[in-house]
């Protein structure tokens, strides 16, 4: 892609207290209106990224590298600046619109502030704006829905509310963190279907940070694996299905269930995530990694490009296309 | 014929509810509604619906963990209802649960060895050189080791907790176990082993499961025959390969139909399931699923439909299935 990216992250790492690495070297970029998805387990360090650009990390948070957003390093900005930009130009939502939510105001009020904030108009028209928003992202009946309290709507629908609040200010990026894990399958089907509907009725970019390969193969352009703190691969989405090049994507491919063909035994990556306080040496995967060589332990290889769009950290990635990994 | 292992007819369950208001009158909750089903000896049920249908209560039920409101649960042959405390308690050790959570069903304050032998406790048995020792092989079937035993449950990841949940399931040589959400909570390659392993145990030890979830694409990994349930009833029952090649009940399809793709190239603008889950306080009337239902008609909205038999392996809660089968 040739246009400048929206959002451009390098060398971004995080880590807690001197002890505890959350994330390393981290980089990727979002171009405008694409769908960029970053998947990994518990503990691979993807929603501490996000977390990252946003700027809602805790302070004893140590972060280094830097964040380009529309160009201004997010990193470097004052705490005032950024508070402006998240919210107007970036939209967040999180995995549970509940304690998103203030229980003790009505959807209304909290949709109508949101856009108050950002945009400054009498209430009427901020509840005419709810309104609208409300009817966007497919809530049935939203005139009645604003009168409401956040504990009188269902999961599916609160989580609607949390996008409309998003979206109030038109973002040009949205970042959803695990949206659709606590919700129903029917329900996740439908969520997904409407962030579709938003980038091409809006042309938003979207962050989506997930752990579902199969919402992945939905909606992504793009994606980012991540492992024990580490990218290992990047990739538009068919690459990655078709020919993924780092172990780790392999296998977890290979241990998602599926629907199709025959219900075979499922394939498993032996062993558990290490510890992030004794971490292996060399590779961080190579202790579970069925093609490891004595190299692997040396050292950690970085992210480089086995074809102009796609990139893994794997020693023995480019003889891995061949293989058929999968 | 022979008995079933488990054999489940008209199983129901209310649960009265206080009112909007003190002075409102008292709901009911009808969380199973006259529930019916066999399970065989070394198969498994899976038994799937989204959150609020009843399948917990189900599993729950089956057990004899909450008493039901109407119905029977045979095990053996036996009603579990009509049976002796003292030989229910006994039997006990044959049926097991594994839960989703496994951090919220081990107590923190007890070792793994324990936590493992508690059945056998439960049962009368003491702590003994022999018991341990078997605790330790237990630990060895589940892939864990006897280094383990003497271990609290917070030293071990989700994953190898769920797998001393499994060996503590499994301690008391049970013919059945009911796994709740047993691997809904784990990392999907966490969640990979975990099903292999219970397959594992199943074929070695010659178990039933009764294997209650949520995803679809999981339980196709274990289940021998599929039951869907919407609102408390069951809509849809019959073996996994049919079920799978074309589901028959308007809900089920959608189901289906909404579990994530395994590939990009499988992605399309599918008929999407509108709304959302009515209240299970307030159910639509006549069949539950028809304000969501493309091919509801008046019928469908005054006459509760009966799962019934649409071939002679499959069991609809439609009355349209026919038609809609024939496409």
């Amino acid at each position: 892609m040739t246009a400048a990216p929206l959002l451009s992250v390098r060398d971004l790492s995080v880590s807690f207290n001197d002890r505890f690495t959350a994330v390393r070297e981290a980089s990727f970029d979002i171009h405008p209106g694409e769908l960029v998805g970053v998947v990994g387990e518990s503990g691979s360090g993807k929603s501490v990224s996000a977390l990252a650009v946003m700027g809602l990390l805790p302070p004893t948070a140590k972060v280094t590298g830097s964040i380009h957003f529309q160009g201004r390093d997010l990193l470097a900005l004052p705490r005032r600046e950024l508070r402006k930009l998240r919210g107007r130009d970036i939209g967040i939502i999180f995995q549970e619109p509940m304690t998103s939510l203030n229980p003790v105001f009505t959807i209304g009020d909290q949709i109508a502030e949101a856009i108050r904030v950002h945009s400054p108009m009498s209430k009427k028209a901020a509840w005419d704006r709810a309104t609208e928003l409300l009817e966007q992202v497919g809530v049935p009946a939203p005139r009645r829905r604003l009168l409401d309290y956040p504990h009188q709507l269902s999961g599916g629908l609160r989580q609607r509310v949390m996008i409309a609040i998003a979206l109030s200010s038109s973002p040009k990026l949205l970042i959803a963190d695990e949206p659709t894990t606590a919700l129903d399958v029917t329900i996740q089907a439908q969520l997904l279907d409407l962030l579709n509907k938003l980038r091409q009725d809006f042309g938003t970019a979207i962050l989506l940070i997930t752990h579902n390969m199969g919402v992945m193969a939905e909606v992504a352009d793009r994606v980012v694996v991540m492992y024990a703190s580490r990218i290992v691969e990047q990739a538009s989405i068919f690459d990655l299905f078709d020919r993924p090049q780092h172990p780790y994507t392999s296998g977890l491919l290979g241990s998602t269930p599926e629907l199709d063909g025959e219900a075979h035994r499922l394939r498993t990556i032996a062993g558990a995530m290490p510890n992030p306080a004794e971490l292996p040496p060399g590779c961080l995967f190579a202790p579970r990694c069925p093609k490891a060589v004595p190299a692997c332990l040396e050292m950690q290889p970085p992210l480089l490009p086995v074809t102009p769009a796609q990139s893994a950290a794997c020693i023995r990635a480019p003889g891995l296309a061949s293989e058929g990994a999968r | 014929m022979t008995t079933p292992l488990l054999s489940v007819d008209g199983l129901s369950k209310e649960f009265p509810v206080a009112g909007d208001n003190w002075l409102a009158p008292k709901q009911t909750l009808r969380a199973v509604q006259s529930v019916s089903f066999e399970l065989g000896s070394r198969q498994t049920l899976g038994l799937v619906g989204e959150s609020g249908c009843g399948k917990s209560t189900t599993g729950r039920l089956i057990l004899q963990l909450i008493e039901p409101t109407s119905g029977s649960v045979r095990f053996n042959g036996r009603d579990l209802a009509t049976m002796p405390r003292e030989e229910l308690r006994q039997l006990r050790s044959s049926m097991q649960i594994i839960f989703q959570d496994p951090q919220a069903s081990l107590n923190p304050r007890h070792r793994v060895e324990d936590l493992i032998l508690e059945p056998l406790y439960a049962q009368g048995e003491k702590p003994s050189a022999r018991l341990t020792n078997y605790a330790g092989e237990l630990l060895d079937k589940v892939g864990l080791s006897r280094r383990h035993l003497s271990r609290f449950p917070h030293e071990f990841s989700g994953g190898q907790r769920q797998r001393i949940g499994i060996a503590r399931a499994i301690a008391s040589k049970p013919q059945l176990i009911v796994c709740d959400e047993a691997v809904s909570a784990l990392d999907v390659s966490v969640q990979a082993q975990v099903i292999n392993l219970l397959q594992d145990l199943q074929d070695e030890l010659g178990l039933s499961y009764l294997f209650i979830g949520h995803d679809l694409a999981v339980v196709r990994h274990i289940a021998d025959t599929m039951a869907i349930m919407y609102l408390g009833r069951i809509v849809e029952m019959g073996p996994k390969r049919e079920f799978y090649g074309r589901p028959l009940h308007p809900y089920a399809q959608a189901l289906l139909g909404s579990v994530p793709v395994s590939h990009p190239s499988k992605r399309h603008s599918r008929k999407r399931l509108e709304g959302e889950i009515p209240s299970p306080l307030n159910p639509p009337t006549g069949c539950h699923f028809h304000p969501r239902c493309r091919f509801a008609r008046d019928i469908c909205k005054q006459q509760v439909p009966q799962l019934r038999s649409i071939s002679p392996t499959r069991q609809a809660a439609c009355h349209f299935a026919e038609e809609i089968a024939a496409g």
